[in-house]
């Protein structure tokens, strides 16, 4: 979930309403879905984190702010360059070669700003929660913003060999090759490989000829560098989906606007259609009163959902029993009636709703596995055994070497440590495990562990099957298989379940002194005294006896 | 008195008994007087003067004689001087002094201190370099004084007043006050006392009864009726047990069977499933993109490749995918993108227990209907006081063709109440790829105050209608662990699944 950070008194200044502070802004947070994290006065440092994974637009103090006015006071700004024609000169032209690498390309510049330490800090953060987050490590989409009045329009957006163009990345004097800069450069390490696997890459060009930045990767050290005081923008949003490359610049240019910047289209010129940004993309949605009644559980006029969409930032027009909505340009999320259906309850309120109790009946029961579950612990607990609960996920070591049984195991991919990097398949090396960390504890011990296990199963749908185990063991000084083997005739005895034992031979037991259960034709469990060179490796010194069943 | 005199041991009231006789004893007439060994005289004295019967009094002081380890080795090999004097009496010409400890069968260090001695005492005399013994006679003094070292080595110990004025002399000369093992004796004063009862024991006297008196009941006493001839001593109930071992259940699992109990009471029934999940069903089925950021190999853990991929039945991977790319014929614009099927059937480690209503969506669940699950889910996390590598999330659906978000609202109100015994709620607007609207409710438990206690909502129709479900779904999961850690008392989550077998059975019954 992304977290943001931005001053608290140019939030309250951009909301501009005395009826909000510190106290109180938690309630107002809500209909933006953030949480208030923390505040440090001395920095004057808000900590947010927005829950919306899917609305970057309001991964930012301008977007924080922009909901809190609409939603709660009725209050949005007319952002009317959307629609605007781009000057002549306002244009990017893009070559046909990058259709195969990273294809679409967005922008717009900006004046009448006042870039200032405050303005540099939110434009960098929202730009790298877009690029980070939305824009998936830039893979998605990537933001480039650069001081306006050193580049000479129109743009070119072109593919490069990597070798064939150098220039000086952004944080560099000297000139480096696009190769040198993607094993050299930070930044090239860091997302280089968004571009493996082509000897091409994406490159934008001022109308002089002069590199303005190799996207996703790096700014140009001489173009691409904003600085206090600059007075004009451009800002281009490169990418791999269309419409997630115009979002992110709809984004970047309402947040700009919200500090007072003039938006310039651009026209985007690709070779067999010319596009222009930022634009409206969005398609409209239509919300019946019906739907809206049906989800929300409650009346509501076709006005007053008209009003409250309104308030979520859509233009609504109201055609019968419906309103019918355009989503604004800043916002990517609505794909279906049920988003607009939320977006009602947000604006009505979620605390304003009554709550109602469901009025169906139902039978409420525990599953077989559970139900007889509990019949063996109340029988262990009877035989005066411990319950223990021990995590799933064990290390390879654990259930096989220290076992000395080799066979199949299924093995986390990616595990965090090695300690955690597999399933356990056996309840018995977990108690052993056990009885090995607890040679302090007054004897004898009889412990149990009743739950899942999971074992590699080429016919299962999964590869694997789980199965439900009850494992019991006990360890004092006398303790053996007679032991065991009357702990497990009493369990089998009570489950009125019929077994045998059959003699076999395992590395974790004594030859002689361990066999398989056998129920119905099948193998349902082993039971034995562990061997005494398996209790070597787990530095127990204490005589084990313990069974294992499946159920 | 009675009563007192009836919880009295049996030691207690045979020494006691004992005073009948006489008013004062002094300890070993006392033994053989309450007819008891004496280690156990000592124990009843103890007991008897804590409740005040008795007392001690001083009689006075004696001094006891005892042998030091050389004094013992006097009495076990004689002097060291008569051993000199009876080598030197086998050479008439004497022995150089420097010889005379190996001609002894001696060490230097105790021979050579006594040459002077025994010079000055007259018994031998020393002429260039040698000496010859002088008096044979001073052999048969030394073994005349060592008698009392042999009488008192069989006594162990005497009163120095028990001995002959010779021996008390003897004793007293082989006495070294500052350090007594140089000594040939230890005289240690030691302090008489007698045991005289007290006036609080001479009131109690009476009461007592030599009885015969049962300590345990045997089957022969209660078959032969021999029990009635004794009396069965009363016990001081107050004295600590032993503690017993016993088999107990998990306290984590009591907490969770509590929910458990709470949620079939409430109408839901259980589902369960596979540990090891594919993509599609544990994310792709609920909506959740294959670009969403919680989805990578820092998030979940996938198994080896050489598992292999899932099988994914149909028609379920078709709708999915098409909810996905474009929203299929569930009147969605889908996430747009190109869903792919390779990655879907990727194993994992079930990530959420929200995979398990998607199968049960699949399965054809019942309308109306309500299930949950206390499912083990995995996450790839650090494992530290708050994050375990496995943990239990209790979650699950309701299904109704008349379900709302307002009945959302009022089943997350019902478990606040049910769950956390929590009357005020808050409500939030929160986000799920999988339900719209989404909420999340913060209840006000009575020990931790406010809490997120769960996330809800109702399925979108992207979820339902490619899994062949018509009718709204809620969905829901509840945030339970700091529950549980509060009834557990602990403040530490991995201790939910602790290996310490003294706190296991130490925790109390939740």
């Amino acid at each position: 979930m992304p977290g943001y950070t931005c001053s608290l008194k140019e939030l309250l200044k951009m909301i501009s309403k005395d009826e909000i502070s510190l106290d109180n802004l938690e309630y107002y947070l809500d209909c933006v879905k953030s949480e208030f994290k923390g505040y440090d006065e001395q920095k004057d440092e808000l900590k947010l984190e927005n829950n919306d994974t899917n609305r970057p637009d309001l991964w930012s103090l301008e977007g924080t702010a922009r909901q809190i006015l609409s939603v709660h006071f009725n209050e949005r700004k007319d952002y009317d360059f959307f629609g605007k024609t781009p000057e002549s000169k306002h244009k990017i032209i893009v070559s046909e070669e990058v259709a195969s690498i990273r294809p679409f390309i967005a922008g717009f510049a900006v004046s009448d700003i006042e870039v200032s330490d405050s303005f540099l800090e939110q434009i960098i953060q929202a730009q790298e929660k877009l690029c980070d987050n939305f824009g998936r490590k830039r893979e998605l989409i990537a933001i480039g913003v650069y001081d306006a009045g050193q580049i000479a329009f129109p743009i070119h957006y072109k593919a490069a060999i990597l070798d064939d163009v150098a220039f000086s990345p952004l944080g560099f004097e000297e000139k480096m090759t696009l190769r040198e800069i993607l094993s050299k450069h930070p930044k090239g390490i860091q997302y280089g490989f968004i571009l493996t696997g082509s000897d091409a890459a994406p490159i934008l060009y001022d109308d002089n000829g002069s590199v303005l930045s190799f996207p996703p990767i790096i700014n140009s050290n001489d173009l691409g560098r904003v600085k206090v005081g600059d007075k004009r923008l451009f800002v281009e949003v490169t990418g791999t989906d269309k419409e997630a490359v115009n979002l992110a610049a709809n984004i970047m240019a309402v947040n700009i606007a919200d500090h007072g910047g003039v938006i310039y289209p651009f026209a985007v010129e690709y070779s067999s259609m010319t596009d222009v940004s930022p634009k409206i993309f969005n398609c409209e949605t239509e919300i019946t009163c019906e739907f809206a009644e049906k989800i929300s559980g409650m009346k509501v006029s076709v006005d007053d959902l008209a009003g409250y969409l309104e308030r979520m930032g859509h233009k609504v027009r109201i055609s019968g029993n419906s309103a019918i909505c355009l989503p604004p340009p800043y916002r990517g999320d609505v794909m279906h009636m049920s988003d607009l259906a939320e977006d009602y309850c947000i604006a009505f309120g979620y605390n304003n709703f009554e709550p109602e109790m469901l009025d169906s009946f139902t039978v409420g029961t525990e599953s077989d596995k559970a139900l007889f579950e509990k019949k063996i612990r109340e029988l262990m607990v009877g035989m005066s055994f411990q319950e223990v609960m021990t995590y799933i996920l064990t290390s390879a070591e654990n259930q096989r070497d220290k076992m000395r049984d080799f066979s199949d195991i299924l093995e986390i991919a990616n595990p965090m440590t090695e300690t955690f990097g597999a399933v356990r398949r056996s309840l018995i090396p977990i108690l052993l495990e056990i009885e090995s960390k607890n040679p302090r504890a007054e004897y004898p011990h009889r412990i149990f562990e009743t739950g899942e296990v999971a074992l590699p199963c080429e016919e299962s749908p999964e590869r694997s099957v789980t199965l439900y185990k009850v494992a019991a063991l006990i360890a004092h000084g006398t303790s053996n298989f007679s032991e065991i083997s009357s702990v497990l005739q009493s369990l089998m005895f009570y489950l009125n379940w019929d077994y045998s034992l059959i003699p076999f031979e395992h590395p974790s037991f004594i030859p002689g002194r361990c066999g398989i259960i056998v129920s119905g034709g099948k193998r349902i469990g082993i039971i034995g005294e562990i061997h005494p060179e398996t209790l070597e490796n787990w530095s127990i010194a204490m005589p084990c006896a313990c069974f294992e069943l499946s159920f | 008195m009675n009563e007192t005199a009836e919880s009295l041991h049996p030691l207690e009231t045979a020494v006691l008994l004992a005073f009948k006789k006489k008013e004062r004893f002094s300890s070993s007439d006392l033994a053989e007087a309450a007819g008891i060994p004496a280690a156990q005289l000592r124990t009843a004295i103890e007991w008897l003067l804590l409740k005040e019967f008795i007392t001690v009094v001083e009689t006075g002081k004696e001094n006891i004689v005892s042998l030091t380890a050389l004094g013992d080795s006097v009495a076990e090999n004689g002097f060291i001087e008569s051993k000199i004097l009876k080598t030197l009496a086998g050479h008439k010409d004497g022995i150089l002094i420097k010889d005379l400890p190996d001609a002894c069968g001696l060490d230097a260090a105790s021979v050579n201190p006594l040459i002077g001695t025994l010079r000055k005492s007259g018994a031998l005399t020393v002429e260039q370099g040698a000496a010859k013994v002088v008096d044979l006679k001073f052999i048969e003094k030394l073994e005349e004084r060592r008698k009392v070292f042999i009488k008192i080595r069989e006594l162990k110990s005497v009163d120095l007043a028990e001995l002959s004025e010779e021996e008390r002399n003897e004793a007293r000369d082989g006495f070294k006050k500052r350090s007594p093992e140089k000594g040939y004796f230890r005289i240690d004063e030691r302090t008489l006392s007698d045991v005289e009862i007290t006036s609080k024991g001479k009131d109690i006297l009476p009461c007592l009864k030599l009885r015969q008196v049962i300590n345990q009941i045997t089957p022969q006493m209660l078959s032969s009726g021999k029990w009635r001839e004794g009396e069965i001593r009363k016990y001081d109930i107050n004295l600590n047990p032993p503690k017993l071992v016993i088999g107990k259940k998990h306290p984590y699992r009591q907490f969770l069977e509590g929910v458990r109990n709470k949620l079939t009471a409430l109408g839901f029934k259980e589902m369960y499933g596979p540990l090891v999940e594919s993509e599609f069903w544990d994310m792709d089925a609920l909506f959740m993109p294959q670009f969403h950021s919680a989805r990578n190999i820092h998030d979940v853990y996938f198994l080896k490749p050489s598992l292999g991929k899932a099988e994914i039945a149909e028609p379920y991977l078709s709708n999915v995918k098409a909810a996905h790319e474009n929203g299929g014929a569930f009147s969605s614009k889908g996430w747009n993108y190109k869903f792919d099927v390779d990655r879907t059937k990727k194993l994992i480690m079930r990530s959420q227990g929200t995979a398990l209503s998607a199968r049960t969506l699949a399965g054809g669940p019942d309308n109306p209907g309500k299930y949950f699950a206390v499912a083990r889910c995995f996450r790839y996390d650090q494992i530290d006081a708050t994050h375990g590598t496995d943990f239990f999330q209790v979650e699950g659906i309701a299904i109704d063709d008349n379900l709302n978000f307002r009945k959302l609202l009022g089943l997350l109100k019902l478990f606040a109440k049910e769950i956390a015994q929590a009357d005020d709620i808050r409500f939030t607007p929160a986000y799920f790829p999988f339900t719209e609207p989404s909420v999340e409710m913060h209840a006000k438990h009575p020990v931790l105050g406010w809490i997120e206690l769960g996330g809800a909502g109702i399925f979108r129709k992207e979820v339902t209608l490619p899994l062949g479900v018509e009718a709204p779904v809620i969905a829901w999961g509840l945030g339970i662990d700091r529950m549980a850690m509060v009834s557990l008392g602990i403040n530490d989550i991995r201790q939910l699944f602790s290996h310490d077998l003294e706190f296991l059975r130490d925790a109390k019954v939740v």
